[in-house]
């Protein structure tokens, strides 16, 4: 059982450092987001609008459905980016 | 990279911890096996790493590696067996090994997702706290979205060891569930027709479920659902008359904040 554990703090420490050397934020990029939106959303739930939320609520949304979905930081910000400029001048006061 | 500290969904398969919202499950109720005390973990209290990995070969993926606490084993009272797999998550591990686990999925097309995950530790008997069996749980998750289609498919099945310190069912068993879901959504109406399948064996019982449902989308969020289930114990000593054997007709009305 030690060698188990040892074994997942290892794995940890590799996914971790993976991660971090795959962190070189970029941009953010609403074509890649857009591509990603279709690809990921629609497998779990239908889509949401870019209206239904605000601006802030879209943040926080967008940051929760990393965790699910399992999105990359540069993911995470290229699919808010898409959202935040596919909303409409309507309800840009959000 | 994400980090979860604390209670979370269990980390297991896809259901549970993605499609069980009303507004997301296609049906009213959860696949046989999927719902509380059935053959897939409900949560966690530990930590959990998570997060999309680099492609691979083009290829975008996702994983998930936790710890937590152990889960507790007891038969009831009447020594039925309903409930007696209690992987909420618990905020003690009462001297057991801790659950660790994984899962890895992999997405070889837009829309679509594969997945595997699986956990290892001990389960402590809540009778005796001196009775700690082995447990282990695996699961596969299979989701695919065509536009109007969408292809759900799930299996998991959860192990607990024996036990040579509790006389009351010392042989453990195996908790396994499997569902099939598709469902299609029309483009001229605000229709979705849902057709599922499936299936719950644990120690003291088998059963299977085929659910045909419609539902009515207001909106993406709205939602009003109807389906009849026909339900089946396939152990033919129990009556016909068994709840486990009644047809359910079901209504619900599910929105999505």
């Amino acid at each position: 059982m030690k060698n188990l554990i040892k074994t997942t703090i290892l794995l940890c420490m590799l996914f971790g450092a993976n991660s971090l050397m795959a962190s070189d934020a970029k941009k953010a990029d609403a074509i890649n987001g857009a591509s990603v939106w279709a690809d990921t959303c629609m497998r779990c739930h239908n889509l949401r609008a870019p209206e239904d939320l605000s601006q802030r609520a879209w943040v926080y949304s967008i940051n929760h459905m990393r965790i699910r979905a399992g999105l990359t930081g540069q993911e995470t910000r290229d699919v808010l980016e898409f959202i935040l400029s596919s909303k409409t001048d309507a309800d840009e006061h959000n | 990279m994400g980090l979860q500290v604390g209670k979370f969904m269990s980390p297991i398969g896809q259901f549970v911890q993605n499609q069980h919202p009303s507004w997301i499950n296609k049906l009213p109720m959860t696949p046989l096996g999927f719902g509380h005390d059935g053959a897939a973990p409900t949560s966690n209290v530990g930590m959990a790493l998570r997060g999309g990995l680099p492609k691979i070969a083009g290829l975008r993926s996702n994983y998930v590696l936790f710890v937590a606490n152990a889960p507790v084993y007891g038969k009831n009272e009447d020594n039925s067996i309903e409930g007696s797999l209690d992987t909420n998550g618990k905020t003690t591990s009462n001297g057991a090994q801790p659950t660790i686990g994984a899962r890895y999925a992999l997405n070889p097309v837009g829309g679509m997702e594969i997945g595997i995950s699986g956990a290892i530790g001990e389960i402590v008997d809540v009778n005796n706290t001196l009775s700690i069996r082995d447990y282990s749980v695996m699961d596969i998750d299979f989701m695919y979205d065509l536009g109007a289609v969408a292809l759900k498919a799930e299996y998991v099945k959860q192990e607990v060891g024996t036990s040579t310190l509790n006389s009351i069912d010392p042989d453990g068993g195996v908790w396994e569930a499997l569902y099939l879901q598709a469902s299609y959504q029309f483009t001229n109406v605000a229709l979705e027709p849902v057709v599922r399948y499936s299936d719950y064996h644990n120690p003291d019982t088998k059963r299977n479920q085929i659910a045909l449902g419609l539902n009515y989308l207001f909106s993406n969020n709205l939602i009003g659902k109807f389906s009849y289930e026909f339900n089946e114990n396939e152990d033919a000593t129990v009556s016909s008359s068994d709840v486990t054997n009644n047809d359910i007709l079901r209504a619900q009305l599910a929105f999505g904040f």
